[in-house]
């Protein structure tokens, strides 16, 4: 038993520490991804709620902010945590996966709900610029859309110009 | 042993405060109770509402699977140790509780920060050691085997009611500060649980006790099908925990519900405290403890029909009043049909595999992230599938003069063996079941020359190598048993 002990207590151990540094670090690229579209992430949503009739600070509950990813990778955790981390002061960010979560399901026309914000984040399309498509959902018939493009380097990005207006694409299942 | 003490009643409360240990174990109990009850509850405020669950699932999945390594890998390896070890128990109790407030400070200041997942799964570990620990504890620190019953409901009622108090003082804490605030209250409670603990006198596990005896008590029928009834029912508190975290996360519903669930969950827990004695006046414990199996599974069909935060504090509360309910039953049928194995290690080892169903209930639920109604009503059909089999187990059981659960010493003695067949032990199968008829011709009706005979076959049978032999044995003295209760029964 003594023996059993001595060789299995520090091999699990070892898987322990070894899966959590895994879980608990990316490489250096990885790292620099996850900055990227935060930054990315983050200078499209000041834009949007910094336009929209949201109080922000104003109550003592900050005003939702609900965010569904299109595409089918969705925004990864990381991203989500930084998110959510950066606007901690102003809103209260959450990332959804049922649009049932946003929206009074109750009411005619599926409004979202008060004081909050509904938007829809597309996927980034890099090339020399950032592309990334943005839908902002009131009600079934009112939604609007946008592509933003954006400039930058590493955790730095910004919005170039007005973001041009598209077609609704994500949010037109909700209707 | 006579037949007559196993129907003895229990003691009254009273009597638990002369166990100077166990008077010992409660303000710890309350302060881990407090801790965790402040612990769940700022949960509201953290990351786990903000992120989606697609995108969190495979990281909670892992720290899950994580939770359930120390109970199977490092607890048959280390719980040993521990069990020699003068205090060693007491240890394992101070260290959970230490580590929870060094854990729940750091946590204090990373509950929107992905540091939320190993650090509330490390809390979430070091509490489940505590259960083992404690509940493994108890029985050295009773002085009178009779009182252990008594000081395990003791234990939970100051708990229940340390949790109710303290969701109350966070709901109060939650009105003027955020979230982060009742992980520090919460610290300062587990901290003050580790400097009580040290006032709990040092404990030894009893190894006198054979492993033989240990294992064949813990293998009896009544304890199998208890073990599996509790299993259940922890099963679907982890399942519970999550399916409708995440369903009151996908439905909108704003955090105070989860802050109500859990204030419910604790009233539920403290109201069994009181609804158990009353039941037990009543019932048999293995028929209260489908009881509380019944009443979750109804709650969880009216939760799936229309999932409401109402039916889902309502789930929560059956959950807490069953998981009482059901746990002291539970400890009654191991007082009962365990004397031995209560205070040994096997029994640690049963704590161990209950901790280990509510991870597999909670994995369930991560993993295959069911619609709302559909989880629900599986878990419906999980409780009431497991509820109509114990029904229809003590429905067959009576009819050959029992219930699950053997009451009397003969058909206990012969169920023992039995199992002992079934697990290839022929030989001390035979010896028990000749036992058992033996016991069966002490308090009831047994032709004698029938007696001889099995006695006589016994003796051929033990010294044969015909399997066939010890299985004649074993019907010959099972029909005895039967027959014998029957009469006594009429």
């Amino acid at each position: 038993m003594a023996l059993r002990l001595r060789i299995c207590a520090p091999c699990v151990i070892a898987v322990f520490a070894l899966a959590s540094v895994l879980i608990g670090c990316g490489s250096d690229s990885e790292v620099q991804d996850t900055d990227r579209d935060v930054a990315i992430y983050r200078s499209i949503i000041a834009d949007v709620a910094g336009h929209s009739d949201l109080e922000p600070n104003d109550s003592e509950d900050l005003p939702l902010l609900f965010i569904e990813a299109f595409g089918a990778d969705g925004i990864g955790l990381e991203v989500q945590v930084e998110v959510v981390a950066s606007f901690i002061e102003q809103y209260e960010i959450r990332f959804i996966d049922d649009r049932e979560e946003a929206i009074e399901i109750d009411l005619p026309g599926l409004p979202v709900r008060p004081n909050s914000l509904f938007l829809g984040l597309g996927p980034i399309v890099l090339d020399r610029t950032a592309e990334v498509r943005s839908e902002r959902y009131l009600s079934t018939d009112a939604i609007s859309a946008y592509r933003y493009s954006l400039a930058g380097r590493g955790a730095s990005w910004s919005i170039v110009g007005a973001p041009e207006e598209i077609e609704p694409e994500g949010f037109v299942s909700a209707s | 042993m006579t037949v007559k003490e196993f129907d003895r009643p229990y003691p009254a409360d009273r009597s638990v405060l002369g166990d100077r240990g166990a008077r010992s174990l409660l303000p710890v109990q309350a302060l881990h109770s407090a801790g965790e009850a402040l612990f769940a509850l700022s949960l509201v405020g953290s990351l786990f509402f903000n992120v989606s669950v697609d995108a969190a699932r495979p990281r909670i999945l892992f720290y899950l699977v994580l939770t359930m390594a120390p109970f199977a890998v490092l607890a048959p390896l280390i719980g040993p140790v521990i069990d020699r070890l003068r205090g060693g128990h007491r240890a394992v109790l101070l260290l959970s509780l230490g580590l929870r407030a060094v854990v729940a400070l750091l946590l204090a200041s990373q509950l929107k920060t992905l540091l939320l997942y190993p650090e509330a799964f490390v809390i979430v570990v070091a509490a489940k050691v505590y259960v083992v620990g404690r509940n493994s504890l108890v029985p050295s620190l009773v002085g009178d085997r009779d009182h252990l019953v008594v000081v395990n409901s003791r234990l939970a009622r100051t708990g229940a009611a340390s949790g109710v108090v303290a969701v109350l003082l966070g709901l109060a804490v939650l009105r003027v500060a955020d979230a982060s605030w009742l992980l520090r209250v919460g610290a300062m409670f587990y901290a003050l649980g580790a400097i009580s603990a040290l006032r709990i006198p040092g404990d030894q596990i009893e190894t006198k006790t054979p492993p033989i005896v240990e294992s064949t008590e813990m293998h009896g029928p009544g304890i199998q099908s208890a073990t599996i009834g509790m299993a259940g029912l922890r099963m679907a508190t982890g399942f519970v925990i999550f399916h409708v975290g995440f369903a009151l996360k996908t439905s909108g519903q704003p955090a105070w519900i989860v802050a109500g669930i859990a204030a419910t969950g604790a009233v539920g827990g403290f109201a069994g405290t009181f609804v158990a004695p009353w039941l037990h006046r009543r019932w048999h414990e293995q028929q209260v403890l489908t009881a509380s199996l019944i009443l979750p599974a109804v709650l969880a069909a009216l939760a799936a029909l229309r999932f409401h935060s109402s039916t889902a504090i309502a789930l929560a509360a059956s959950l807490g009043l069953a998981g009482s309910i059901g746990r002291r039953a539970f400890d009654s049928v191991i007082q009962t049909e365990a004397p031995h194995a209560r205070r040994g290690r096997a029994y640690a080892g049963l704590e161990t595999r209950l901790e280990i169903a509510w991870v597999i209930g909670s994995l369930v639920a991560v993993l295959a992230r069911l619609p709302n109604w559909l989880g629900l009503a599986i878990l419906t059909a999980s409780l009431g599938a497991l509820s109509l089999n114990r029904i229809f187990a003590a429905a067959a059981a009576a009819r050959v003069g029992t219930v699950a659960g053997a009451t009397t010493l003969p058909l206990r003695l012969m169920a023992t063996a039995e199992t002992l067949a079934a697990r290839g032990d022929r030989q001390q199968a035979m010896l028990v079941a000749l036992s058992a008829a033996e016991a069966a011709a002490v308090v009831g009706t047994v032709a004698p020359e029938r007696l001889v005979e099995l006695q006589q076959r016994s003796r051929d049978a033990v010294f044969g190598d015909d399997p066939s032999d010890a299985k004649a044995v074993l019907r010959l003295a099972h029909n005895l048993v039967a027959e014998s209760s029957e009469r006594t029964a009429r």
